[in-house]
């Protein structure tokens, strides 16, 4: 099967990559929060649970 | 931020694709003026940047709404020109052949990386693949032909560039 190529390759502006870049930044900081905290929440689950099996 | 790479590394890529790992689009997106420039260079050297479905998935989901989604995809979209790599049948069937090559080594990769490596497979000297996620691309397995520095304020990425050639 042959590789696929774009009809047109379009240079990036950086001007409009960094308009939207900043937009893409804020959304994987939020990921990153909520797994993080995510990762408390359930490191903090297993380590109640071990307390109550002492 | 810089990229140092060989010089070496265009001419040798040129007319060939490149694809992207998640990691290539998030740094992109936190050094808009190295990347826009390196990604250029490349493109005005007729090499085609692209990715797979499955780096997509990983990059849009959790976006928290609509503007943010869509801000994603445009993110990679302008880096690579909306062209995106099937995932078919036969990358199934190499799947299960990597497998069997990583062996033990296998079983700490991502999904993502097993069908990366199934592309490179695939395509062979006509598609290399850029990840900053050297450890899951063992070199008993792919090519590493290139590596790119990426120096920034707290030290320094590292990105291999490898091919599939047996």
């Amino acid at each position: 099967m042959a590789l696929p190529r774009p009809k047109n390759i379009k240079l990036i502006n950086e001007k409009e990559f960094e308009k939207n870049a900043k937009k893409v930044r804020e959304s994987f900081e939020e990921k990153e929060k909520y797994l993080l905290e995510r990762r408390l929440r359930n490191e903090l689950n297993l380590s109640s649970n071990s307390y109550s099996h002492d | 931020m810089n990229l140092i790479y060989p010089p070496t590394l265009i001419p040798t890529i040129k007319y060939k694709h490149l694809l992207l790992d998640t990691n290539v689009f998030r740094d992109a997106a936190n050094n808009i003026s190295t990347y826009t420039t390196f990604f250029n260079d490349l493109k005005s050297n007729g090499v085609t940047l692209t990715t797979i479905d499955l780096v997509k998935f990983e990059l849009l989901k959790g976006s928290t709404n609509t503007a943010k989604y869509q801000a994603t995809e445009k993110h990679i979209d302008d880096i690579t020109n909306k062209t995106t790599l099937p995932i078919n049948p036969r990358n199934c069937e190499l799947a299960y052949d990597l497998i069997k090559l990583y062996g033990i080594d296998g079983s700490a990769m991502h999904i993502t990386d097993l069908f990366l490596g199934t592309i490179l497979m695939q395509y062979g000297e006509n598609i290399y693949l850029m990840t900053r996620d050297t450890s899951d691309f063992l070199q008993r397995i792919f090519n590493l032909r290139f590596v790119i520095n990426a120096t920034h304020a707290k030290g320094i990425f590292t990105y291999g560039i490898y091919q599939y050639t047996k």
